[in-house]
């Protein structure tokens, strides 16, 4: 090996000469010191952006918020807003359009069942009340394909379309043949009546457990809704 | 004479001198790695098939289960693994300016690592592996085969450098033994189980799998290209201090940065956060090497055209920028939500471990096995073989990016898993037509390969050699 100290005309001086590879040995570019004193930065910043100041959420923190948030709004299912709603043109007519753009494609654009079950009969698999209804709106049955549509839509939209599918019962739209138990809260007369007592029973029931685990509903679908239809009459 | 695709490249303008037993070596190193390539994508490709059609079959031999790891193994240990170390004992021996310490240990780490490859695949078939955890699927009776063999070859490397008639070591060689020292640390942590239940052992997973990337197959193929690059260039290299500090700051950074595999998880959020900062400070790294690289080539536009080595280095060099500021970008929490868990992974490991690793690799292999052997492949088929890979995972690359950033929303925004696995249809098409390329440009490579193998008497190739002129 040759010590080199050879002068090239693009590299500069030559330092080292190595099985005829030789090394020049050129100061840093200054624009490549930028990208070690952005990465101090950087590190110094993300630091106490997460660590010292506590500004960014913990995954913890995060979730407790979530949890925090989606309590609200399934927790408090006021049957009698419910009821109201259903008999509220505007509240169908705002539902309808929602309905259309994503129920449509699995319940049929009359809600006469494709995928998914029709919601016109007189039958249901996850219990016919309003609070059923926006329940199995708000949080899905995964097991089945029903998505759980609250944290995409939000509680406004999911209280329009369960007052769209309500004023929708028993028009017996012909399609999917009906499924699941017989929802019979028209047949005892007065349907929004009937449904604020239901509600009542349900919501007091089942709410607070199933608010709290909304996973469970995946394990265990629905045991507490089917449940309530019966209990009804 | 032009060709549609390869401009006529110049041939090769010498025949190295290098002893026979050392480019027999050589070699059958390179031989093995491309017949594990081989294998290995064929595992890869059917893989891709199964996402476009679940049902093509029903052996439990060939389930996804055990396929995958089969085929990651088979390049990581097979591929990868032995085409590093068979032109590593090329360069190794070649800058130090000394003979191989011993070629029975370079025999025996041969055998060690195909025994290993091939045990440790029949056993992932068989369903017998070391539970989920990537890239350390082999049982530990096998990978032990496998660090001997890198303790045999450190051990060979260490006293042939140790007994260089050069005055300093050059800085593949930094390159080179800091990859070994340290994967064979790593094997060893990550293996010993007395440390490893619950949680700890997903710590240690993360160390190890993002360290046997960036302390195994990084260096070793840097350290490669600092001697591949500027010898086929025949230029001096633009500066030793970037180099050096590339060099240290990949060995300082790239040890913490583990745990950001494992963000959001119950691992402690404060060494989350010191993954991430120190994945953002491997830019300075990538940043200082890929800038070595670059700023050497420049103006070298002639070389890239005339030469079928250079343009590999090139795709790698560039591959090699692309792929780690991605996975920096990707350490971050706010991307990593979108990111993590899903195909943008699995496209990023492609971009780094193929269009940055596997390119210089191939880079290595053209560039020394025909001066080695005095014999050239056919220029077509080095210049098929290197666009089909290149195009094959320039598809792959972007068709997984785009389709795995979608899936990352859809599955942000609540929305049902059914729907990611629909979106994902025509991507996982496009992955798949991608992955074809690149199969059908190792079989080239294989082919290739064949061509370059030294004739009968490596004398006899070396004089009918000097009858074609040089064209410098």
């Amino acid at each position: 090996m040759s010590e080199g100290k050879r002068y090239d005309e693009i590299q500069g001086k030559i330092v080292h000469v190595y099985d005829g590879i030789e090394e020049a040995d050129n100061d840093l570019p200054k624009w490549w010191l930028w990208t070690l004193y952005g990465a101090i930065v950087f590190a110094i910043g993300y630091w106490f952006y997460y660590q010292e100041f506590r500004i960014g959420k913990t995954p913890v923190e995060a979730y407790e918020a979530a949890a925090a948030a989606s309590a609200t709004t399934t927790a408090d299912i006021d049957p009698t807003k419910l009821a109201e709603a259903a008999t509220n043109p505007q509240a169908i007519a705002a539902g309808q359009g929602v309905f259309a753009t994503n129920c449509a494609v699995c319940h049929g654009d009359k809600a006469e069942g494709k995928i998914g079950p029709n919601l016109t009969d007189d039958r249901w698999l996850h219990g016919g009340s309003g609070v059923d209804i926006y329940r199995t709106i708000f949080e899905g049955v995964p097991s089945k394909g029903m998505p759980n549509w609250g944290p995409t839509l939000g509680a406004k939209s999911v209280e329009d379309v369960t007052a769209y599918v309500m004023s929708l019962r028993g028009t017996n739209v012909p399609g999917k043949p009906p499924e699941g138990e017989p929802w019979s809260g028209d047949a005892a007369g007065g349907a929004p009546a009937e449904d604020t007592a239901a509600g009542a029973d349900a919501g007091s029931g089942p709410s607070a457990a199933d608010t709290n685990a909304a996973d469970t509903n995946a394990a265990a679908p629905g045991p507490a809704s089917p449940a309530t239809p019966t209990n009804a009459p | 004479m032009r060709r549609p695709l390869t401009v006529a490249k110049a041939p090769i303008d010498e025949v190295i001198d290098a002893d026979h037993q050392l480019t027999r070596l050589v070699f059958a190193f390179i031989t093995a790695s491309a017949v594990w390539l081989v294998f290995g994508t064929l595992v890869g490709l059917y893989l891709s098939l199964k996402f476009r059609w679940p049902e093509i079959d029903h052996v439990p031999w060939l389930t996804f289960g055990r396929l995958r790891p089969i085929h990651t193994n088979t390049v990581f240990w097979g591929f990868a693994s032995n085409g590093m170390i068979g032109l590593a004992y090329y360069v190794v021996a070649r800058t130090s300016r000394q003979r191989l310490h011993s070629y029975k240990l370079g025999w025996i780490s041969l055998a060690l690592i195909q025994i290993s490859v091939v045990a440790g695949d029949i056993c992932l078939a068989a369903g017998i592996n070391n539970g989920a955890q990537e890239y350390r699927e082999y049982i530990w009776p096998v990978m032990a085969l496998f660090a001997g063999a890198l303790v045999l070859t450190c051990y060979n490397f260490y006293w042939t450098i140790s007994n260089r008639t050069t005055k300093e070591i050059y800085i593949s060689n930094w390159y080179i033994m800091g990859a070994l020292l340290w994967t064979i640390s790593l094997a060893t942590i990550a293996y010993l189980p007395f440390y490893q239940y619950g949680f700890a052992e997903t710590a240690i997973q993360g160390y190890y799998m993002h360290q046997g990337v960036g302390m195994w197959f990084t260096p070793m193929v840097l350290g490669l290209t600092y001697y591949f690059l500027p010898k086929l260039l025949n230029k001096p290299i633009y500066s030793y201090s970037l180099g050096v500090l590339a060099f240290w700051t990949q060995m300082v950074f790239y040890t913490m940065i583990g745990a950001h595999h494992f963000l959001y998880s119950p691992l402690p959020w404060w060494l989350q956060t010191v993954a991430i900062l120190f994945s953002i400070g491997m830019l300075v790294t990538v940043v200082a090497g890929t800038a070595n690289f670059l700023l050497t080539m420049k103006g070298s536009g002639h070389a890239v055209r005339n030469t079928y080595a250079v343009p590999f280095l090139l795709v790698g060099v560039v591959y090699y920028f692309v792929g780690s500021a991605q996975g920096s970008f990707e350490a971050l929490r706010s991307l990593n939500m979108i990111w993590h868990f899903n195909n943008y992974t699995i496209g990023h490991s492609h971009i780094t471990m193929y269009g940055f690793v596997t390119f210089l690799i191939w880079g290595g292999v053209y560039g020394l096995l025909p001066r080695l052997s005095g014999r050239e492949a056919r220029q077509l088929f080095i210049g098929m073989h290197f666009w089909l890979a290149f195009i094959g995972v320039l598809i792959y690359g972007v068709s997984l990016s785009i389709g795995g950033t979608l899936q990352g929303l859809s599955w942000l925004a609540g929305k049902p898993f059914e729907d990611s696995v629909t979106l994902m249809a025509p991507y996982w098409l496009w992955r798949a037509i991608g992955g074809t390329l690149m199969f059908g440009s190792h079989l080239l490579f294989a082919y290739n390969v064949w061509c370059m193998l030294p004739s009968k008497s490596r004398d006899e190739a070396v004089e009918t050699y000097t009858e074609v002129p040089s064209a410098s």
